[in-house]
Order: C-alpha cells, then structure tokens, then sequence
C-alpha cells in the first residue's frame, strides 16, 4: 500500500494523521511533534496573524502553541477534531497576548515577508490581512487555511452558523474582486 | 476565479509566510521532556533500546515529516542500524572492515525481524565487483515503466521490505518525467527519481535519522577512512573516484566529512559521521538526467478519459447517465499530469483532477452555490422579475411607486434589478434572471436599511416558517429526502437582528449546512462539503 497525494479531502488537513502525531506525542516521540508541525504550523501561524496582525507575535503564538500541544497533549481527547483543539489552544494564546497589549495594534504599513513568499502571493497576503475585515479574515484563514468547517468556526469564534457562513462568502467574494483587480487569475 | 482556487491560493500563501520554528520547538520539548535521543544533541536515550531523533530535513519539513507518517504507520521502532553492508570476507580486519562489515553469526541490534535487516544491495565487501551499482538500471525498451514498478525497483536498490510503505508522485526533474518515491525504513529516509520512459533511477538520496545503537561503540574515522566507507558502499574502486570535495560539514548537528566525486556520469555525495564512521547520508544522481532516455510523449500508460470520469463519478457518487460532462482533458501542473474533468449534477458543478497514471484524486471542488441557472432555461423576462419581487414583498403592483426594473450582469450572471417603494418603505431585489431566484434583497424604512428583513411592510411581526417547514425546504434544496438525511439539526437563532433557522444534515456522504430566513423561508446561505 502506499500513501498518494490528495487522497486527504481537499487539500485540507489530514484529521486522522492528525491525531496520529498527538497520541505519539503523548509518548515522548519527537516524530509526532514533526509530523505535527509540518501538518499544522501554517494554519495556527495564519490564524495567529489574522487576529494579532503582527508577524513577530504570530510567529511567537506558533512557538508557544507547539510547546503547550507537547506539554498538554495528554489533555487532548480524541473526537477526529484535532484542528479545533488545536486552533482553540492558538486563539487562548492570542487573547492572552492582545489582554496585555494597551491596545490592539494595526498591520504595520512596510509588512515584511519572509524571501520564500513569491510577488503573487504577497498580493494574496496582503488582500487577506488588510482588505476583510478582522471577522471575515479570521473565519476565511480558519476555513482555508485550517481546515475548518463552517460549524466548527462558529463554535470557536462564539457566532451563530448563519454569520459565518455569510461572512465567509462575502470575504471570498472581496477577494476575488481584489485579486482580479491586481491581475491575478 | 473559483472559490477553490482563493482558498488555495490562500493555502499557498500562508505557507510560504510561515517561519520554521520546528528546530527551536523541538530542541525545547526535548528540554521539557527528559530522555529523548536525537541526531542534534548528545544526551543519552534513557527508555531503554529505543533512540529516537528528530532529524534536519534534506528535502524539507514535509519530507521527513511524510516518512515520520511512514513510521507511525508501519509501526517501526527506531534505534536500529542505520546502514548496514553485505558481510565481510573472513579475513583479518582493518579499522575500516569493523566499521564496515557484519561479522558473521552476531546478530543485528535490531527490533525489527532479521530478514529486515537486509543490507544495502549497493554496498558490498572490499575487494568484490559491485552486483548493483547506483547507476541507472538497464533499459531494453522505451516501454513507459509502471508506477508499481518504480517503487518495486526503488526498495529494491534500497534493500528495504517489499512491504515497506512507500508514498509516490508523478513529477518532472529538469524537463524530464519522472516518479518521485519515498519511503522509510530502519531510521533511515530514501526518495528516488525514476524516469517513466524507461524505469532508470536517475537520483537517489537516503538521509539517517536514527543513530544506530551500534554507533555508541565505535571510534573517530579519519578522512582516509571515511573515504574509503563511502567507497565501499557505493560499490566504486578508489583509484576510479576522482573526489571533487573532501572537507568537514555539519549534518543533523554532527560532525561529519563531506564527500563527493563523480564517475561515469553519475555524481556521488556523501556525508560521514566522523566520531562513528555512520553513513549519515548519501545521494546519487545522474549529471545529465535525460541521458539514455527516450524524448517522445507517450501517453499508453495513462489511465485514459473514460477511466478518469468513471473514477470522479464514483467519487461524486453519481450515477453516469445523471451526469453531463462539460470538461474532460489533460492537463500539467508543476510536472504533475492529471486529467481536469468537470460535471454537472443537480444544478451542482463538480470539478476533478485525477492523476493520469494512478487515478488518484488529487483534488475535488464540488461549487453548490455558483449553479443554479438551469440549462436552456433562458430569460424570464422584467414582467416575471417585477412579479416575484412584489410577491415576495407583499406588495401590488397598483401600490407599487416609482417601479424600475433593469438588466444587468453581476459576477458573470445575468439579473434584474428591481427597485420599487410602498407604504413608505424603499424595496430593491436582485433577480437572477434565468431562473427567478431572488439572489440579494433590501429595505428601507425611514433611513434605517435592513438587507434581508423579514418583517410584513406595515411592521406587524409575521410567525415563523416553523422547523418542519425550515428543514422542508432545505432538504429540498439539496435534494435530499428526509428518509436519506442523517443527523439533522435545525435550530431558531439570530443572526445580524434577524431570526434564522440554522439547519444541518448530512447524507450520501455529505455535510449540509442552511440557514433559512424564520419568517419567509427564504434560504440565506447553505454549504456543502464532503464529510470525514
């Protein structure tokens, strides 16, 4: 037998390796702790960025959050739904950070990104992070760069279904219409 | 643009954003967690016989974490010898021949069963001709070599178990096609790039991220030594080699001589552990990938368009002659060669691609919302638009003042644009003008604008639809009956000021999700994914 690519759904995360990689934590194994980071570094990483807008807290967030799944991830109880428990553990971790700030800070206008993000996708990122609104980004990244399902967005952000599935479509749309404007087909 | 295509553009994006702080988390979980062996530290496995690493990655974070994947799943134990070369000659041993050589009738430190131990098929004893060397395997015919067969030859030039899980790629190298194999075995992590048009291996790279156990015994190598281990392994004499690189490196956070040559087209490099003399990696590859190789585009082994449809079909879980075909072709992406096919079914727009040679799904966009114009169903005209935006607001056309109603495309569909005021509230609609469907709607009374307000026009409060009547209609909506859905839920909640019926459901193997207006009925948003 062997593993092809795209037998997941979608491109989004694989729930069972998921879960796979934190019962190995559980023992110790450093290779859950890899598999798991390379399953969901992003999404906790987008997701962080799409609440604190800030690059070096978000990437802070990431650091914190592997470390405490590695720490607590005993207390993980296993329902297929690892990516919630995961993304619940990055948001505490962002509303903590924001509780300690005076105030919630703006995007900085000179974003940097990192050399590996190409010209096309910097346009994407900057789309996301400065066109939506702080709701609409957060449910978009959730959703497509997590994984998430609609309902499971709502339970995290504590919004009716109906808001995020609405919300989620009108930041599609503002995104579409923003690339298309940029020439990105 | 579709919505799958934002979504991973999205996907794309944040990737290449996020940091790697893999290295940093893992050496402080490592702190946090006592009694973890890994290539990057010294410390001492403490559970007995297990040594575990973390490992860089030569070919990225998703190449050992995919092999990591293997691991789990094969259920292998890490803490067995890395490397491991054909028994020696009985002979008086050199410094070299103990480091490189098995003696007889020791068995491996390995959990693993002895018929798993296998040596490298490429390494043999000093003083032998090599049976296998790294080099391309022979060609006969420029027959396109199967998938299976690429990964039968690349565990083979391994010498790992046939049963060893492997995970494997359409891809092109330099212009040229090839598969991609990966797979790990014994603590040890192997890709191959076999080249379709004739099976021959044009690079292959194994990288060690568990120490063996034997490792804690043996001593320093010089770079003479090491040379020679990298030698021997590969089969090559060393009067043949002519080294282009010989100098110290770091490789996993150990100490290791770096050493690579080149010899009948084939370029060879080396990384060798220089307190133990493991081989800590190696890599072949063939200088000029397309030699030896056939140029001509041969499309025998793919799957063909019948093959691929009927494979979305099922997947879809549609039967064929409720599906119309609008798109079946051939396409590349990144070296990947799929066949792109979209259908429709039930006013739902389904898009695949599946790999050519595999039939593997490699994506699946199932767009609910975006169809919804029957086919042939033509233009139902501004007299029609008008009518359903006034039965919708309860409104005549005698009460109706200052009525407009205009053509126009929004998003690549055609609607009516309707805009009438009555009793001292200001109505618009959008109507999709194929079929009638009112798309967007707004009121306004005395300057406060409500989108989707559900309220009667002279303020008095209408009753709700009721659940029954709320699932009703998103059931039938999805065209589902009420005996096929599974774990329905339907819920009164507000949304934005409005009361809304939140329905869920799943059936044949989807998640449904609406929210429907409480007092018209009319559906405000629904979402169709595949479920877990």
């Amino acid at each position: 037998m062997f593993l092809m690519p795209g037998s997941e759904r979608s491109g989004k995360v694989n729930n069972s390796s998921i879960d796979g990689a934190i019962n190995a934590i559980r023992s110790g194994d450093k290779n859950g702790m890899l598999l798991l980071y390379s399953e969901c570094a992003q999404s906790v990483y987008a997701y962080a960025l799409s609440v604190l807008k800030q690059p070096h807290d978000a990437e802070d967030v990431l650091h914190d959050c592997f470390l405490q799944i590695w720490e607590h991830a005993d207390s993980y109880s296993s329902r297929g739904k690892p990516m919630a428990w995961i993304l619940t553990i990055a948001r505490n971790l962002c509303y903590s950070r924001l509780r300690g700030q005076e105030r919630i800070e703006e995007l900085p206008e000179d974003l940097e990104y990192p050399e590996t993000v190409e010209p096309e996708q910097r346009i994407v990122l900057d789309a996301c992070l400065r066109k939506l609104d702080d709701g609409e980004r957060q449910i978009v990244v959730l959703h497509a760069v997590g994984g998430l399902r609609h309902r499971e967005i709502a339970s995290l952000m504590k919004l009716p279904l109906g808001t995020v599935l609405s919300k989620y479509s009108r930041a599609i749309g503002k995104l579409r219409e923003m690339l298309i404007k940029e020439g990105i087909q | 643009m579709r919505k799958k295509d934002i979504e991973r553009k999205l996907m794309q994006a944040f990737s290449a954003a996020t940091p790697d702080r893999s290295e940093e988390i893992l050496k402080e979980c490592s702190e946090k967690k006592k009694g973890v062996v890994d290539l990057r530290t010294d410390r001492t496995e403490k559970k007995t016989g297990t040594a575990r690493s973390s490992g860089t990655r030569r070919f990225g974070v998703i190449a050992v974490a995919a092999l990591a994947a293997v691991l789990l799943l094969t259920g292998a134990v890490a803490g067995v010898i890395g490397i491991r070369h054909l028994r020696a000659e009985p002979k008086a041993a050199s410094e070299i021949e103990n480091i490189v050589a098995e003696t007889g009738g020791t068995p491996m430190p390995s959990p693993l069963p002895a018929e798993t131990a296998a040596p490298l098929s490429t390494s043999l004893p000093l003083g032998r001709t090599p049976t296998l060397t790294p080099s391309p395997l022979p060609a006969e015919t420029a027959v396109p070599f199967g998938l299976m067969e690429a990964i039968q030859a690349a565990k083979q030039h391994a010498n790992v178990p046939e049963n060893t899980e492997a995970e494997a790629r359409t891809a092109k190298e330099d212009g040229v096609r090839v598969y991609n194999v990966r797979f790990g075995s014994d603590g040890a992590a192997y890709e191959y790039d076999i080249r379709i048009e004739d099976g021959t291996i044009i690079k292959g790279e194994m990288e060690l991220w568990t120490l063996p156990e034997s490792a804690k015994t043996r001593n320093a190598v010089t770079l003479e030594q090491a040379k020679a281990i990298a030698l021997d392994h590969a089969g090559v004499q060393q009067s043949s080699a002519v080294f282009s690189e010989q100098k110290n490196g770091h490789e996993n956070g150990r100490t290791c001589y770096e050493i690579e040559w080149r010899l009948d087209g084939v370029e060879y490099d080396y990384e060798i552990d220089t307190e133990t003399g493991v081989i800590l990696s190696w890599s072949y590859e063939l200088e000029d990938l397309k030699r030896g190789g056939v140029e001509t585009e041969n499309t025998s082994a793919y799957i063909g368009e019948e093959t691929a449809k009927k494979i979305a079909l099922k997947d879809a879980n549609a039967a064929e002659e409720n599906a119309r075909f609008t798109k079946c072709r051939l396409d590349e992406d990144d070296g990947q060669i799929f066949y792109k096919i979209k259908f429709i079914l039930d006013d739902v727009e389904y898009e695949y691609e599946i790999e050519a040679l595999t039939g593997a799904v490699i994506e699946r966009d199932i767009d609910f919302e975006e169809l919804k114009i029957k086919d042939g169903a033509g233009d139902i005209g501004k007299e029609k638009a008008k009518a359903i935006a006034l039965s919708d607001a309860n409104v005549s056309e005698a009460d109706a003042q200052s009525l407009k109603c205009k053509k126009d495309t929004d998003d690549g569909r055609t609607v009516y644009e309707i805009k009438f005021a009555a009793n001292g509230i200001k109505y618009e609609y959008e109507i999709d003008a194929a079929s009638g469907t009112i798309l967007d709607k707004d009121r306004e009374t005395g300057g406060e604008k409500s989108s989707k307000k559900t309220a009667a026009p002279d303020g008095s409060k209408s009753s709700y639809i009721g659940a029954a009547k709320a699932k009703s209609i998103a059931l039938g909506d999805a065209g589902v009956s009420a005996s096929e859905a599974e774990r329905m839920k339907c819920k009164l909640e507000t949304n934005e000021g409005e009361k809304v019926y939140e329905v869920e459901f799943e059936a044949g193997g989807f998640e449904y999700e609406y929210e429907i207006d409480a007092v018209t009925g009319k559906i405000l948003s629904r979402d169709k994914e595949r479920a877990d």
